[in-house]
């Protein structure tokens, strides 16, 4: 079961997570752009980048499960887990030009959530490949869902695909791209996705 | 080409309703239809009329989503004389249709049912888009007519179970026909107690999808087939992720994306099965539509707005022939389906004279005669208005030019003057109250249900637009589920009030004895505040708590009231008193998580729902008390009932009896306890 957190960055560019994590623990969190990123918990012991690489890439694998046959895809968000979806999804189910569209939300924010409903064509399909962050998102439940028919949907881990045998490539590389923070340490802007460790480690 | 002459039900503006006279001539490749039935889509319909948020459209507008009748301009493929359903086909007598919006359908097919047509193709499309299988159970959220037919196709196809889920039990009765359903309020739905894969949501409200979320079973789908009236709104989007849900927008509009999408023509294989279904008598809505006579098209859109027991309605043109002649009027020229209904007045005080002015100032009532014991108020008046007087209720009740009469004396003689009108059969519009108290009342009410004629009470805070849009922002889910309505009615009377009214056109002391008024600020102001909270909340009051303080003129009548009611879980608060300096009049309001709306002093309504909406819906200046006395002489002539009902009445009656009682005891009182048989007496 995963567990999820909130980090925010501040003004100085330090990271502080809304619920101060356990001790001995270690949140990998999905970079990007926002002031909002999410990230999940691991005990902080020496496997826990292999493991949250491994879970990063279930999430990706459940997210592309849950949209229907035949649909385009486009994926929002800027941190790891977009990236590993644009690595997994066929080249033209991002750029084709017919057919119906799904978007799968990687950040879990109201306004990207509102921006993928807004944007998409009757019939479309938003997967949300994490928990929002919030517990309800205003949307134009007229305009958008009803009218266009859109449907909403999340990704199941309990349904995504068993791992494949490349996973051990794509995960060696999520490995190569993480960046450890410390509490009080900037968060670097460009990152993926970092390590964020609950304490100083000895 | 020939053209032909009908008549329409067409919308002038918002909220008015008017039939006029069609004249149209039939395009290359359109049949020509003389309609016997129409329907109506009543919560699109609903919306237009009262120009709710994203129900925009454009005046004069003619109203109705599909009708039936027969050929008489045939195309090829439909001969003459068959009988035919209309796709979407509007309320009027005559229609010009293209073929793709035509569907032969067997003589013996029930018309409701096949005019019906689109209704059930938007039910099938929600219930295709939801993955509906024949085998598993159905949930729809909402009582209307869109989801009772999603409901009733689902058990056409084979459902083991269904639940319907609604705000009030106003519309329980519609499930008798279905053992396979159950009803369930929004309390039953919030314990989740009974879960089902597949919800229709058909209400379009917040409410509406909280009570979905409810029943849902976790991994199941919601389809949201009632259209939202508001820009915006929260979609509990952390539950959707941890819940596995699937929430899926429909509208009619994209069934031919979705055909597309399938590869199939779902328009015609839900056709096909609709008329299959419907021939076969395994379909029926007929039972959940009221019909109306073109005449009552006025009536049905009034009910419509806020009548919550209507669920469907069709209106029969059977009697109106595509004839050729001269064209009478347009939709923008009104035309009185009736002659006016003649009343007599009887009492010619303060309040008499000011409904007989409104009675001759209204294009619906004539006012013929009037009646008052005192010689002088009698003639005074009568010469004022030029109609008959006379000092004998007999003479009035005799004439038989007096269709009706308009009751406007003190408290205590209504109850002899109406049963003896009613007797007679004259009509009987009652000032209010219904009765100085409650067992007077309800002898009332016996009578009125005994008469041949129609009775009600006057009560002109239902006919003001504001009350009409503030009742409908609460249906439509603008301000949440209702917390608390609280009113104030905070005026001052001088000693001269009690004894002459506003004008001193009649000197008694009736108003100060309780026998004869029934009591001071509760029964006679309050009451109307009570009344718009009974008929906004649409349900029976559970308790009532009051305290009351004596008037300084007379200790048999009250000057104060605090008055708390329950009305389910919605707790009104009234308070009334005739002594305040520098008065502010009255006040009205409701609020709910979603919104807050004042009725009164002035129109005003805040939504999180929509922020625009209290700029969109804002009434226009109205003339309540003429619109009441117009609705009544309307349901008069078209033989429905009132919409103040003598129940309504009965029921307000007993929440002022039940606060005079609370008052006295000190203790909660409920007033359906008070409502015993009256006794013969």
């Amino acid at each position: 079961v995963t567990t999820w957190t909130w980090v925010t960055r501040q003004a100085t560019g330090a990271g502080t997570h809304r619920v101060p994590p356990p001790a001995g623990s270690v949140a990998f969190v999905n970079g990007g752009t926002a002031a909002d990123l999410w990230g999940i918990m691991r005990p902080a012991d020496s496997g826990a980048g292999q493991q949250a690489a491994r879970q990063f890439l279930m999430l990706a694998r459940a997210a592309v499960a849950a949209v229907p046959d035949g649909h385009r895809v486009t994926v929002s968000g800027d941190g790891m887990l977009a990236y590993l979806l644009r690595r997994m999804l066929p080249e033209f189910t991002r750029t084709g030009s017919a057919g119906p569209v799904a978007v799968i939300e990687t950040t879990g924010l109201p306004a990207s959530i509102r921006e993928a409903t807004a944007k998409l064509p009757r019939l479309g399909h938003l997967v949300l490949a994490v928990p929002p962050r919030d517990a309800e998102t205003d949307l134009a439940t007229y305009a958008d869902l009803h009218v266009r028919g859109l449907t909403i949907s999340a990704a199941d881990e309990a349904s995504a695909p068993a791992a494949a045998g490349e996973d051990e490539a794509v995960v060696a590389e999520a490995l190569q791209l993480l960046v450890s923070v410390t509490p009080g340490m900037a968060i670097p802007g460009g990152a993926l996705w970092y390590a964020m460790y609950a304490e100083v480690p000895e | 080409v020939a053209a032909y002459r009908g008549q329409h039900i067409c919308w002038p503006q918002p909220g008015e309703t008017a039939l006029a006279e069609l004249e149209l001539t039939p395009e290359p490749g359109q049949a020509v239809v003389e309609v016997t039935l129409s329907v109506s889509n009543p919560g699109t319909e609903r919306a237009r009329y009262l120009q709710l948020p994203n129900a925009s459209i454009g005046f004069p507008h003619v109203p109705g989503f599909g009708s039936v009748g027969r050929v008489v301009q045939p195309i090829a493929g439909l001969a003459a004389d068959d009988l035919v359903a209309i796709r979407c086909g509007p309320h009027q007598s005559v229609a010009a249709v293209a073929p793709q919006r035509l569907h032969r359908i067997a003589d013996g097919t029930e018309p409701v049912d096949a005019a019906l047509w689109q209704l059930g193709l938007i039910a099938m499309h929600g219930l295709g888009l939801g993955a509906f299988t024949p085998d598993e159970p159905l949930t729809v959220v909402g009582a209307g007519l869109i989801g009772a037919i999603a409901r009733r196709v689902a058990i056409a196809r084979g459902t083991p179970r269904c639940a319907v889920v609604a705000a009030s039990a106003a519309k329980r009765w519609t499930i008798s026909p279905e053992p396979q359903t159950k009803f369930l309020t929004t309390d039953d739905a919030a314990s989740g107690a009974e879960q089902h894969p597949l919800v229709i949501d058909a209400t379009g409200t917040a409410e509406g999808l909280a009570a979905a979320m409810a029943v849902v079973s976790d991994g199941g789908r919601i389809v949201l087939l009632g259209s939202p009236r508001c820009a915006a709104a929260a979609v509990p989007m952390r539950q959707i992720f941890d819940r596995k849900l699937r929430l899926i927008g429909a509208h009619i509009d994209t069934l031919p994306d979705w055909s597309a999408a399938l590869g199939a023509d779902l328009m015609a294989r839900y056709t096909e099965e609709f008329f299959a279904l419907v021939g076969s008598g395994r379909l029926t809505a007929a039972d959940l539509v009221t019909t109306y006579a073109p005449g009552q098209a006025e009536v049905l859109y009034r009910q419509l707005a806020a009548e919550r027991r209507l669920v469907g309605a069709a209106v029969d043109w059977s009697r109106v022939q595509a004839r050729p002649g001269p064209l009478l009027t347009s939709c923008r020229t009104r035309r009185e389906p009736w002659p006016p209904l003649r009343f007599g007045l009887v009492g010619c005080g303060d309040i008499g004279a000011e409904n007989a002015r409104t009675i001759t100032q209204s294009t619906g009532c004539r006012l013929v005669a009037c009646c008052d014991s005192d010689p002088s108020l009698a003639a005074g008046l009568a010469d004022d208005l030029a109609v008959r007087a006379t000092t004998s209720l007999a003479d009035l009740l005799s004439d038989p030019d007096v269709e009706a009469v308009i009751v406007a004396t003190p408290h205590d003689t209504h109850e002899p003057i109406a049963v003896d009108a009613l007797a007679v059969g004259k009509h009987v519009l009652l000032q209010k109250p219904l009765a100085a108290d409650l067992p007077a009342a309800q002898r009332i009410a016996r009578a009125a249900a005994d008469a041949s004629s129609a009775a009600s009470v006057l009560l002109p805070g239902r006919y003001s637009a504001a009350y009409r849009f503030a009742r409908q922002a609460w249906s439509e889910g603008l301000i949440g589920r209702p917390a608390a309505i609280v009113a104030t009615y905070l005026v001052n009377k001088n000693p001269s009030y009690y004894r002459g009214g506003y004008s001193q056109r009649a000197q008694s002391d009736w108003r100060l004895a309780r026998a004869r008024s029934g009591g001071g600020i509760l029964i006679m102001n309050l009451l109307h505040h009570l009344d718009l909270a009974h008929a906004m909340a649409g349900t029976a009051a559970d308790w009532v708590f009051a305290r009351t303080a004596p008037s300084a003129y007379s200790a048999e009548i009250e000057d104060f009231a605090s008055v708390m009611v329950g009305f389910g879980d919605v707790t009104a608060t009234f308070v009334g008193a005739a002594s305040v300096l520098e008065p502010p009049g009255e006040q009205f309001r409701v609020w709910g998580p979603q919104g807050h709306c004042v009725v009164l002093p002035a129109w005003q309504l805040s939504s999180r729902a929509d922020s625009d909406v209290g700029v969109r819906a804002r009434p226009e200046p109205d003339d309540p008390e003429m619109a009441a006395i117009d609705a009544f002489a309307s349901a008069v002539r078209s033989g429905v009932p009132p919409d103040v009902t003598i129940e309504d009445a009965l029921a307000v009656q007993a929440l002022v009896a039940a606060g005079y009682e609370s008052a006295r005891t000190g203790q909660p009182v409920d007033p359906q306890t008070l409502l015993q048989p009256a006794s013969a007496s």
